[in-house]
This record gives structure tokens, sequence and C-alpha cells, in this order.
């Protein structure tokens, strides 16, 4: 519950709308309840105060002088403690234990740099070995790739020249033009039945006028899979 | 013209500068502008204007958008000590600028050759002061090198300075209440 100078006890009342400016909140168990009683954040400007224009009180000039004097005098005794701090731990600083802590660390710090420049060379050396292995690896790699490529290249060229023949010997059966119409007679002529029936025995049976009686017994094709059975 | 002013007053009273700049011929170089917030020294400051450049045609006008930066060079005369040239470009944008009439230039002028001819008297600080009552006890505790406090300047423009070697100061530095300035404060203070 905030008490203020400005704020008064009230009695809860039991009306439906409350006039006075309080908050659920602000309830109390025993049934009072607290009021400020200044304007909410979100109200405007009261109307009495709206084009009210606050007086600027000037400060008078001697108290204006005289705390300019303080100020100043402030600032420059805070200035010139601060300098004496400053300059005093500085001075302290050269002959301190932190400073006889700091030749130890310097010279730890030296032979660490000492050991890491070793170290340094030591890896310097194993790196160059490894390197001019790598080079040497990577020569022979390329030197086989190379042998391969050439290999391969030897291999394709005998693989289209055997294309090559092999077509040039297909060609050679092609039908001219002078012998086409000859050709065609040739094919009427004799006409190719590809028709053919198989029995139960897997007889092959070939021509489409074909009758299983009209060959001889000697005379009939085998299935492949039956002749192997 | 007299003016009669309405309303809340104000820290500042003028232009900005880049608006006196913009409605003069060459952006007015040459020509002499005050502040009004340095009219309240009895000495006169003002500044003359050596170039400007003026960033215009950008921000929206009426919503202190425009006429806010640039870079100006002028040569200032604060309290009646010719400071040389300097760049306010960073507060050219206050409006509290005022552009001074050519035929009211040579007041101004003069009175800066009254004050050139009569100088004030410069402040000189002493070299040292006493060390606050703590502080004494503490430095004489631990050794430290000194017993008192050095005094340097910060501000090397301003009217006071740092005594020579072997000079006579002439203002009171001390820790605590000195000479005040305006006793009549303190009147059945102490």
């Amino acid at each position: 519950m905030n008490i203020g100078v400005r704020s008064n006890l009230v009695a809860l009342g039991c009306g439906a709308r409350l006039w006075y400016p309080v908050h659920e909140a602000m309830v109390t168990l025993t049934g009072s309840q607290t009021v400020r009683w200044i304007k909410p954040r979100w109200v405007p400007v009261a109307k009495s105060k709206m084009f009210r224009i606050p007086e600027r009180k000037p400060l008078p000039l001697e108290e204006e002088v005289e705390l300019r004097c303080l100020y100043n005098n402030y600032y420059m005794a805070m200035r010139a403690i601060r300098r004496h701090l400053c300059e005093e731990r500085l001075r302290v600083s050269d002959t301190s234990e932190l400073a006889i802590k700091a030749e130890e660390e310097q010279a730890e710090h030296d032979q660490l740099m000492e050991h890491n420049s070793q170290e340094n060379l030591r890896v310097a050396a194993l790196r160059e070995a490894r390197i001019k292995k790598e080079f040497e690896a990577d020569l022979a790699r390329v030197t086989a790739s190379k042998e391969k490529l050439a290999k391969d290249a030897e291999k394709a060229e005998e693989e289209a020249l055997r294309i090559i023949n092999e077509t040039q010997e297909f060609v050679k059966t092609f039908i001219k033009r002078e012998d086409f119409e000859k050709a065609i007679e040739t094919a009427l002529a004799n006409p190719v039945d590809y028709n053919f029936a198989i029995d139960q025995q897997g007889n092959i049976f070939r021509g489409r006028s074909t009758r299983p009686e009209d060959v001889a017994e000697e005379d009939k094709e085998k299935l492949l899979f039956a002749v192997q059975s | 013209m007299p003016y009669k002013l309405v309303g809340r007053t104000h820290t500042f009273y003028g232009r900005r500068l880049w608006e006196i700049v913009g409605l003069l011929k060459d952006f007015g170089v040459g020509r002499m502008v005050v502040r009004s917030r340095f009219e309240r020294y009895p000495e006169p400051t003002f500044y003359r204007i050596v170039s400007a450049q003026p960033e215009m045609d950008n921000g929206d006008p009426h919503k202190d958008e425009d006429n806010m930066r640039g870079k100006i060079l002028v040569e200032r005369v604060f309290r009646g000590k010719n400071c040389g040239v300097a760049n306010i470009s960073k507060a050219a944008y206050k409006t509290d600028f005022r552009l001074i009439h050519k035929h009211e230039e040579a007041k101004y002028l003069e009175a800066y050759q009254r004050c050139v001819n009569t100088s004030r008297e410069r402040k000189i600080f002493p070299r040292t002061m006493e060390m606050p009552p703590l502080l004494k006890f503490v430095a004489k505790r631990e050794g430290h090198a000194s017993d008192v406090l050095q005094i340097k300047m910060a501000n090397k423009n301003n009217n006071s300075r740092v005594a020579e070697e072997g000079e006579e100061p002439n203002v009171e530095v001390s820790i605590g209440l000195t000479t005040p300035h305006s006793p009549q404060l303190y009147e059945g203070v102490f």
C-alpha cells in the first residue's frame, strides 16, 4: 500500500464505477484503499495549466561566480590527485615485487621463445623432407597416369580400327542401286515364312501351312530346352 | 528592430549557421557572425567565416533535417582573443547564430582592438597545492615521492596558466574553501 503525503484512505465503496483514481491492486485486505490525488500519466495536461509558462529563474551573479569558482577548484584538485596517484603507481611499480616478477617472467619468456625457435627449426626440417617425398610421389603418380592414358588411347584406336573394318565388311553386303530391281525380284520370288508352331513335345513346325504329319520324325526340329532335357 | 519575446525562454537565440550561410553570396565567406550564447561576456566574441561547404538538398525541411550538416571554417575571436582558424562544423547546426551587418562590424572590431590593447590580467596558478589531509597521511606512511600535488592546466587557450619556476602566482589555491568571490553568501555561516 502506497501511503504518501498526498494520499488519502477511503472506505471501499460498493458503487459500480469509481470516480477517483484508484487501481484494483491497491485495494488491501482490510477493505481500505489508497487514492493518489495526482494526475495519472495518461491524462492530458489540465486545461487550466495548458498555457502556463513556467518561470525560468536566473541564478544571481554572485552565486554563479562563487559556484563556478568552487567547481573549478574541485576539478583542478581532483585532476592533481589523480595525476599524483598515477605517477606514484608508475614509480612504485618499477621496483615492486611485481616488477621483479616481471623480470622472471621475461627470462622464462625468452627461454620459451628460444625453445620455440628450436622447435620451429626441427619441424621445418621434417616438413621439408615430407614435402620432398610428396613431390616425388606426385611425379611417380603423374608418370603412371601418363602411361595409362597412352595405353588407353592405343586401345581406343585399335577398337576404332576394328569397328571401321567390321563396318567396311558389312557395307559390302549392302544392295547396290543397280542391283536394286534384281534384289526385289529375288525377294518376291523367294518369300520367307517366319511363322511356326510348337507342339507339347517341343517340336517346332516352320511355316504357316506346314502340317505335323507332313514332317518326318527324324526331320523334326526340337526346342533348345526340350533338346537339353 | 525591438523584439518582444513570447513563451518559454531559450538557451539559444538565433538561427542555424547553415540557414544564414545559405542566404549569402559565396556562402558568406568574409562575413561576421556571433553566437548569442557568448554575448554574456563583456569582451567581444565573434566569428569571421573563412570557408563554408553546406550539405544541401538533403533532409526534409521543417523537420529539423535540413541545414544540419556541412564543413565550415571560421576565424574565431573569443572574449577578445583571436584563437585563429577553427572548425565549428559540429556547432553550426545550433540555432544560436546571428549575422552582423557590414555597417555594424566596425563596432565589434573596435571592441576587439580595445581588448587587445588592454588585455585582461592573466590568472597565474601556483605550481603545487596542498594535499587533502587523508591523502597526506597515506603519502607519508607509504613514502610517496612528494607530499604536495602538482597543478597542471588542461586547457591552454583560456586565461589562466601555471606559474613558471620562481614566478609569483596571483591566485590562491588550497583544499577547502579559499577566499570567497562572493563573501556575502557566507555571512552568518562562519
